[in-house]
Parts: C-alpha cells; structure tokens; sequence
C-alpha cells in the first residue's frame, strides 16, 4: 500500500510556449502561401497539357540531393533540441551549425539548379517555376534567420535545459519548410 | 579561482535616471498594447473616412451630375475601394481593438510579441498610406501609371502582411498568456472570436499574399494589371468575407453581457457558433470562378447564416434574463446584429440560387456581392466603433461621451443598409441608366453616412483625450457626460485609465468565464 504524504509537492503549471504558438501560426500561413503559388503551378501544367516545359529538362540529380540536405538538417535540428534540452550546449551548438551548413547547401544548389533548368521568366512556364521554387527559397532563408538568431540567443545563454522554446520552435519551422519543399519536390521536379 | 557568481554589489538596486520618452518615441517605439491599439484605432477610422469618403464622391458624383470626376476617376474608385475598406478599415479597427482589449480579457500584463505588435502597426500604416497615395494618383486597379500600378499591389500586400504579424500577436495572446487558471472556454467573446478571426486572417491573407506575389513578379502594365483584378476578388465574396464579421460576433456577445449585468446564459454555445462561423468562412479555397459554381460553395454560403443566428440569439437571450441598460453600446450591438442577419440572409439566397443546373432566378451576382460585402464590412465597422465606446474607459485616458456616440449607434445601421442597397436593388432588378444613376446616388450618400459615423468615432477620440488633459487639470470641472460600463469579464478589473502591467493590484482569482460577477449575475440561484 503507498502513502501520499501530506506535504505533497503541488503540481507546477505546465510552461506557457508563447514562441511555438506564434511560430506555429507562422507556419500556418506560410504553408498556405506556398500551398496556394503550387496550386496555381499545377493548374497551368494541367491547363497547358503536353506543351508543359517542352523546351526545358529539369535533371533530378539536384531535387533529390536538394531533399537529403534538407532531411539530414532536420535530423541535426532534432538533435539540437534534443541536446539544449538536456544543456549538452557543445553538442546543440555543432548540431545547429551543421543545419546551418545543410541549409546553406541548399541555397547554393537551387540557383545551381536554376542554371542548369535555363527556363526565363518569358516562357509561359517561367511565373509559375519561379513563384513557386523561389517562394520555397525564400522560406529556407528565412528558417535559417530564424535558426541563427536563435543560435546566437542560446550562445548568449537565453536557452537551456529549464528554457528550450527558441530553439524548439525554429526547429519546427526547419521541418516546416523541408516538408514544403517535399511537396514542392514531388509536384514540380517529381510530376514533370 | 573561478568566480561563478555575480559580486554582490552589483545586485543592489540602484536608482536609474531614464530621459522621459517623447511624445514621437513613445508613439513610434512603444510596445504597450494600449498605445499600439489605441493608434491603430484611430488611424483604421481615419482610413474609413478616407476611403467612404472617396465611395461617396464617386456614388454622388455619378448620380448627380457626372461632371465632377472623370469617369475613370470613378471606375479606380470604384475598383480599390473594397481593398481599401476591408484591409484598410474594417480588419484593423477590429485588430486594434483586439490589441487594447484581449490582453485585459485573458488577465495579462502585456499582448505576445509587443514589437512584433508595433512592427504591424506601422507596416500597415505604411502599406495603408501608400494605397491610398496610388490610388489617389493614377496608380492601383484601372490607373494609367505602370509604376503606380505595381506601387497599389505592393501596398496591398505590405497590408496584408502586417495584418498577419497583429493576428499572430493576439491569437499568441489568447493561447499562451491567460491568467493562470483559465481555459480556452472561459475567456470573454471577443477574446475568443479574435482567436478565430486571427487564426482566419491568417490563413485566408496568406493566400492573398501569394496571389499578389505572382502578379508582381511578372511586372504589370495597367492593362494586364487590371485582367488579373477578377483574380483578386474572391476576397470579398463569401465565404472569405465573413472572416471580418467574426470579431463583432463577440463584441455583441460581449455588449449584451455587460449592458444586462449578468452572464451569459449559453457562454459554451455562443463560442461554439462563432467558432463555426470560422470554419465556415475559410475561403482561400474558393479562388477560381469554376470553384464557386462548386456544390459546396453553394451549401457553405447557405448555412453559414445559422451559426450567426445562434451565437446572436444566444447573445440576445440574456437580455431577457437581465436588466439592461439602455445607452449606445447596446444601440451599436442591435444594429450591427440587424446588420449580420442581413448579410447572412443574403449569402443564403446568393448561393442557394446557384444551386442545381444554373441560376434559379435571373440575378446580377456581381452586384449582389458587393451588396454583401457593404453589409458585412458596415457591420465591421460598427461593431469596430461600438466595442470602442464600449471598452473606452479600459482603452483610452477617459470615457467616450454618450451623447456623442448614441447618435452614431443609430445613424450608422442606416447608413450601411444605404450604402449596399444600391447595389442589392440593382442585382434583384434590371435597372435602366436612370435608375442605376439613382440607386448610386443612394450608395453615395450610405457612404457619406457611415464616413460621417467614423468622422464622429475620431471626434469621439479627440474628446477623450481632452478631457483627460483636463482631468489632470485639478482646476478644470469633471465631465459628467462621459459614462463607463462595468462587466463580470477580467478587463473590467484593469485600472482606469490604463497602466503600464494592466493590474497594479493583481489579476483577480474566480472561477468561469466571468469572475467578477457575484452568484445571483452568474445565475446560479
């Protein structure tokens, strides 16, 4: 038979996590702008039929290696959350670094890619490509703003063990973005 | 050695010298919710003057004399305004008023994210003015200049961005900055409906957004600008355009409650109706003409109307219970109520007629949804200016006086049903070249009506704040017209006027949705 003792500890109250609501609620609409520039790219591909990107290849060497940098970024920002969380600072710290790195590969390999697909903005193809790839760069950008000044923050000490939050939600935001360009992947460089 | 902790000296309380904030740095940099709603009041009415005024001009000038204004003067009036009403008028009165009030509600001492909340303030003023200036010259939808053009397109979208990072400030308020004890449940209407409203603007001005984006990025000329107009209106149509009519279900709600002095009988089933009311006006989906010819557009534009009617009944039930107090919040409430059965009368029998093989009565769609987009934005901007008066004394230094603001709880309602019965007449009848002169004439003067309603919101404004210098003024006499209401939700324990913190004397304790009531105002007798 256990005992309550009558000097129980009271409950704490459970941390209000004003930062992942608000990031949440970027998230939301973020993904609705991006989801919204698709569904324009995939009405025109569907109203313009065969004559879809006839005079351009978009090779898929570069999405899929475009997809595992980003993968392996959100694998290194668990990591981070995972690390902060428990104060292993060194490893949080090497883990948003390399996340840091992963989304820096991804900039330099989309406009590689860009070259390499040689569309224009003159082709009828040309708004909707770049809409909806440049849109999803920009919010890789953005995810890794976010990252580094959260980077910064927890180098200054704001973050740790008793107060993750920054950390946390610029990592939801990371797998946010590598989960619209998964859409983006298979609509525009996977559904040719 | 290594020294772990911070020498004791520097511990110490030490009495810092600040320099007093101007009146510019407080206004330009401060992050007090107060100041920054109280600021994004005031300019939302000045919009509204602005942009009414300009639907006046136009609706006059062509029931009258067509001599005034070149015609194309009018067609860019006529093409921008609902832009400018909706994104420059009726979303942020209400986001302002959510920005004063929602912190008080939810028991906190300040809203989430206070320079993020400042950052949308003056971004939207920017985009707001910048609108205005393009459309004014040349620019916007139906102007001449391709660079003034693109410049309207811009604004509309700085707006909409800026009215994102507000919403996200006052839904982060509502989700993680309740006093300690309160559900989701128990929060006031308003608080609540701008959950939902906020989480709603977001969604629906995001798609907006990306709409705007890739028309922008293909550089315009004012031709092609003006093709991609009918690309942008889905806005305005329903469903998207009951995302401003969310808000004022819980200024109502809340109205009835504090002029009755009493809880409200069905608090559980007002949130719920306002929370289907948001679901019901997600409207991003239906962008293309071909979605709105969808059997579930017809269906959702119908029963959106009962979700309005039951949160309103449920609000005016208590009515019946309690003892009201007559005075201009509870003129404002029934008004913009009377104003939202309309509106959702109306988008029942807009979408109902589009049910089956085609149209089941010969109708102007396009008028009749511009009749219901002046409904729903006139009842926005009553309820905007209502819930002002209502909430003055916790908004502003001092209390709006009555008799100012009666007459404008009275002449508003029949200034809107003004404004959009031209257009609503002209979509029920065929109307030759003379009547629909008149029936802009009508328009016209609904506008100059509801134009004069913000004129007297911003005079309204402008008394209290002179007789809050006067009041600090031992000599002056007290103004005895200025009345304050006093409700059982937590902001009526917030200081009056308003502080820096909001409760100097803590955030009081109770259970339910109005703590400040005793048991016989919470009906438990």
């Amino acid at each position: 038979m256990s005992i309550i003792p009558a000097t129980i500890t009271p409950p704490r109250f459970p941390r209000r996590r004003q930062l992942l609501f608000g990031t949440g609620l970027v998230s939301a609409g973020v993904t609705i702008f991006f989801v919204t520039l698709i569904g324009y790219y995939l009405e025109a591909r569907n109203a313009a039929g065969s004559q879809w990107l006839s005079e351009n290849v978009i090779p898929l060497t570069q999405p899929n290696m475009l997809l595992l940098n980003l993968v392996i970024g959100s694998i290194m920002v668990q990591w981070a959350v995972y690390a902060i969380a428990r104060n292993y600072r060194t490893h949080a710290y090497i883990a948003l670094g390399i996340t840091m790195v992963m989304g820096l590969a991804f900039i330099n390999q989309t406009t590689f890619l860009w070259s390499q697909v040689g569309m224009t903005m003159a082709q009828p193809e040309g708004p909707y490509f770049f809409a909806a790839t440049g849109a999803h760069l920009a919010i890789c950008i953005g995810a890794m703003a976010f990252l580094g000044v959260m980077t910064f923050r927890a180098l200054g000490g704001q973050y740790s063990q008793t107060y993750p939050d920054g950390v946390s939600a610029a990592a939801m935001f990371w797998h946010v973005n590598v989960a619209l360009y998964t859409v983006l992947w298979l609509a525009v460089y996977i559904m040719k | 050695m290594t020294l772990t902790e911070t020498p004791p000296e520097t511990t110490q309380e030490r009495e810092v010298i600040r320099p007093r904030a101007t009146l510019v740095e407080e206004l330009l940099g401060s992050g007090d919710h107060t100041i920054v709603g109280r600021v994004y009041v005031f300019l939302a009415l000045l919009m509204g003057v602005i942009h009414l005024g300009c639907v006046a001009i136009a609706g006059i000038d062509t029931g009258v004399s067509n001599e005034i204004l070149d015609p194309s003067v009018v067609d860019r009036f006529n093409l921008n305004t609902p832009f400018g009403l909706m994104l420059s008028v009726a979303l942020p009165l209400m986001l302002g008023l959510a920005i004063c009030v929602v912190p008080l509600q939810v028991g906190s001492p300040s809203i989430a994210f206070p320079r993020a909340a400042g950052l949308s303030l003056w971004g939207w003023f920017l985009g707001s003015s910048l609108f205005v200036v393009s459309m004014l010259v040349r620019g916007g939808f139906g102007g001449s200049s391709e660079k003034l053009g693109q410049l309207g397109l811009v604004s509309i979208g700085l707006m909409s961005v800026a009215l994102m990072i507000g919403s996200i400030c006052v839904a982060s308020t509502v989700l993680s900055l309740r006093t300690a004890g309160q559900s989701i449940a128990d929060i006031g209407h308003f608080s609540f409906a701008m959950l939902v409203a906020s989480t709603l603007w977001v969604l629906t001005l995001s798609a907006l957004v990306a709409r705007i984006v890739f028309i922008f990025i293909q550089h315009p000329d004012p031709i092609e600008l003006l093709d991609e107009y009918s690309s942008l209106t889905w806005i305005f149509l329903q469903p998207a355009i009951f995302i401003a009519l969310i808000p004022l279900l819980g200024i109502i709600g809340d109205a009835f409650a504090t002029m009755t002095g009493r809880a409200m009988s069905f608090h559980g089933v007002v949130q719920g109706a306002i929370g289907v009311v948001g679901l019901l006006s997600f409207g991003a989906w239906a962008q293309n003409a071909g979605s709105r010819d969808a059997l579930v557009w017809a269906v959702l534009g119908m029963i959106i109307i009962v979700p309005i009617m039951i949160a309103l009944l449920a609000s005016a039930e208590t009515l019946r219970h309690g003892k009201p107090t007559f005075g201009s919040p509870l003129v404002f409430a029934a008004g913009a109520s009377t104003l939202a059965v309309l509106a959702g009368g109306m988008s029942f029998l807009i979408a109902g007629n589009t049910l089956g093989e085609g149209d089941i009565v010969d109708v102007d769609y396009n008028a009749l949804s511009l009749g219901l987009f002046y409904l729903v934005i006139g009842a926005a901007i009553i309820g905007g200016i209502g819930g002002a008066v209502l909430w003055s004394s916790k908004i502003w230094d001092a209390p709006f006086e009555e008799k100012l603001a009666l007459p404008v709880a009275a002449l508003a309602p029949l200034g809107v049903i003004a404004l959009a019965a031209g257009p609503l007449i002209a979509g029920f009848a065929t109307p030759s070249i003379d009547d629909v002169e008149t029936l802009m004439l009508i328009t016209g003067i609904g506008a100059a009506l509801v134009a004069l309603c913000a004129l007297d919101g911003l005079g309204l404004i402008a008394m209290s704040a002179r007789a809050a210098m006067k009041s600090s003024d031992e000599s002056a006499d007290s103004d005895d017209d200025a009345t304050s209401w006093s409700g059982g939700t937590l902001e009526w324990a917030a200081a009056t006027p308003p502080v820096a913190g909001n409760f100097p004397d803590g955030v009081p304790s109770g259970a339910g949705p109005y703590p400040l009531f005793g048991s016989d105002e919470k009906g438990d007798s």
